[in-house]
């Protein structure tokens, strides 16, 4: 395992595309920063700049990941491992470790950057325990992304497919998170007037929920500094980490290598 | 005879399709074992069991001795080197990357035996040059030094010269003759490109819809192809009594057929036929090679 992990981290620190990615990210974060520091008239508060950059982070994650490990089938190096006496269990956390350390390092770096800007240009209403709260719910969120596009590169083991189911997936979950933010975002009144469009009852509990479970609704949050419901945030990414890592190694074990 | 692989009614199936048949095969220790089947035959799917990229739907193989079963069966398969269809190597690493990556997953703590191996294949001066923009052949090469990077004893090359150009084709036939008979690898070979196999192979083991049809030394397939002559006669009862007097070897086809399997001195036998009342309609110096007799075995094929 120890000598799969030395290769797979040798070849993410050599591949160019997790550097472009990381560019990205602090570009994305740059132009963010910049932008909400020139358009608005008004001081804008560090709690909606902080983690808005994170915003596209599940789409350069998903081009990340499905790049990295399909490149392992793709070139057909994963015979090499299979062959040279690797098993296939090893193969897969190997991958997945070093896909979820990808993600946490585009991750730290966005957050880093930003804040970095941050604390200069804009309005200081966040503590540090807040900060510090909400860094460790985007980890997790992190890791939630990096588990489920590994697991799919893993399981799909076809570098253009893989490419091409992830990045569906990751617009999908967008697409998702924009209807379930909107939803729950509408006020229960309107000018003194009920507003329509309020979802409320065991309604607003599914919203919530999916809102929660998809990695893109808790990216939602953090991009306003907000939380539904901590807890079941960090159990929610549990879950989905331990069905990427375990259901995701049972079915390797069984897949067909071509 | 000490075999390093064995299968035993190897079968596998994807959905309704069988790849593999009750496949039974021995790979020799020293061998050259020339694996010989048309497109879609199975030779690569034996080859991805083999190597364990996937599991046979029943039967079973032994690798050193070791079932496919048993746990160990990694400890054996370390001991073996593949090329399976295409050559797995990083393209937007050089020659030197690829093999050092490839020592890191098989654990090797030195990358001292880099540059010789390099030098083995015929690479060792490439430098920087990135893989992928390598030649097919280059490609082919490093694909094999990488299966070479654990020093195995046995070495599984699918389809080595598909697409290569004659130097190429040169170059990988010299590269398997020389790891064989310099550092005794056992080598499985296949390829549909019969008479360029038929230039490297101690053994054959022709396969067909999955199932082997034959497994024969070289020495035995010359003796199945040896040249001989076919007479075509109006009575096969005189000519044997004449080739019996002659003394030489030969085997009666049908009523009016014969191959005779000696250099014949064709006055020689006309003379002594005609003294028997029979007469030669037709005679035809036959020399079988593999593919002939692949051939013969399969019926002919599309893509042989």
């Amino acid at each position: 395992m120890y000598k799969l992990l030395r290769a797979d981290f040798y070849r993410m620190y050599h591949n160019k595309r997790i550097w472009l990615c990381i560019a990205s990210m602090i570009g994305v974060a740059i132009f963010f920063s910049i932008t909400q520091y020139t358009a608005m008239d008004y001081s804008v508060p560090l709690s909606r700049v902080i983690f808005l950059p994170l915003t596209f982070y599940g789409i350069a994650i998903a081009a990340l990941i499905s790049f990295y490990i399909g490149e392992d089938f793709g070139d057909g190096v994963i015979r090499n491992k299979v062959v040279a006496g690797r098993g296939r269990c090893s193969i897969y956390v190997s991958n997945l470790i070093c896909g979820l350390s990808a993600c946490l390092l585009v991750y730290v770096l966005t957050t880093v950057v930003t804040v970095a800007m941050g604390i200069n240009y804009f309005e200081k209403d966040v503590t540090f325990v807040e900060f510090g709260t909400f860094f460790a719910l985007g980890l997790f969120t992190s890791l939630v992304f990096g588990s489920i596009y590994g697991m799919l590169s893993l399981l799909i083991g076809n570098k253009s497919t893989s490419i091409m189911v992830c990045m569906c997936l990751a617009f999908g979950m967008l697409c998702l998170c924009l209807h379930t933010n909107q939803i729950l975002v509408q006020q229960q009144y309107k000018d003194g007037i009920l507003n329509l469009h309020y979802v409320s009852g065991a309604k607003r509990v599914m919203y919530e929920f999916l809102h929660d479970i998809n990695p893109f609704g808790q990216i939602a949050q953090l991009s306003s500094m907000t939380c539904l419901n901590w807890k079941r945030w960090v159990g929610l990414d549990i879950l989905w980490i331990v069905v990427a890592v375990g259901l995701g190694n049972v079915l390797f074990q069984r897949k067909n290598i071509r | 005879m000490e075999y390093i692989l064995t299968t035993n009614a190897l079968t596998k199936q994807y959905k309704q399709f069988k790849a593999l048949n009750g496949l039974s095969m021995h790979v020799p220790k020293g061998a050259i074992y020339g694996f010989v089947g048309k497109n879609g035959a199975g030779k690569t799917t034996l080859i991805r069991l083999i190597c364990g990229l996937q599991e046979p739907t029943s039967g079973s193989y032994t690798l050193y001795g070791v079932e496919h079963s048993e746990k160990n069966i990694v400890k054996s398969r370390r001991r073996m080197g593949a090329v399976v269809e295409t050559p797995a190597i990083y393209l937007d690493m050089t020659a030197e990357e690829n093999l050092r990556e490839q020592y890191r997953i098989l654990g090797i703590p030195s990358f001292d035996g880099i540059q010789e191996l390099l030098r083995l294949v015929g690479l060792e001066n490439t430098g920087k040059k990135k893989a992928k923009n390598f030649s097919l052949g280059m490609k082919q090469r490093l694909g094999i030094a990488i299966a070479l990077a654990g020093d195995p004893d046995f070495l599984v090359l699918d389809e080595p010269i598909n697409g290569l150009d004659p130097q190429g084709i040169i170059e990988i036939r010299e590269l398997i003759l020389k790891l064989n008979r310099e550092q005794q690898i056992t080598v499985l070979i296949s390829s549909h490109i019969l008479d360029e196999l038929s230039r490297l192979a101690t053994h054959y083991g022709i396969i067909d819809e999955g199932h082997m049809m034959k497994e024969l030394s070289a020495d035995e397939l010359e003796v199945a192809c040896r040249k001989c002559i076919r007479v075509e006669v109006s009575d096969t009862k005189a000519l044997i009594r004449v080739l019996d007097r002659m003394n030489v070897d030969y085997k009666v086809l049908s009523d009016t057929k014969a191959d005779v399997f000696a250099k014949l001195h064709i006055t020689q036998l006309t003379l002594a036929l005609a003294q028997e009342g029979c007469e030669i309609i037709s005679v035809q110096e036959r020399d079988e090679s593999l593919e002939s007799y692949y051939i013969s075995l399969v019926g002919g094929g599309e893509n042989v």
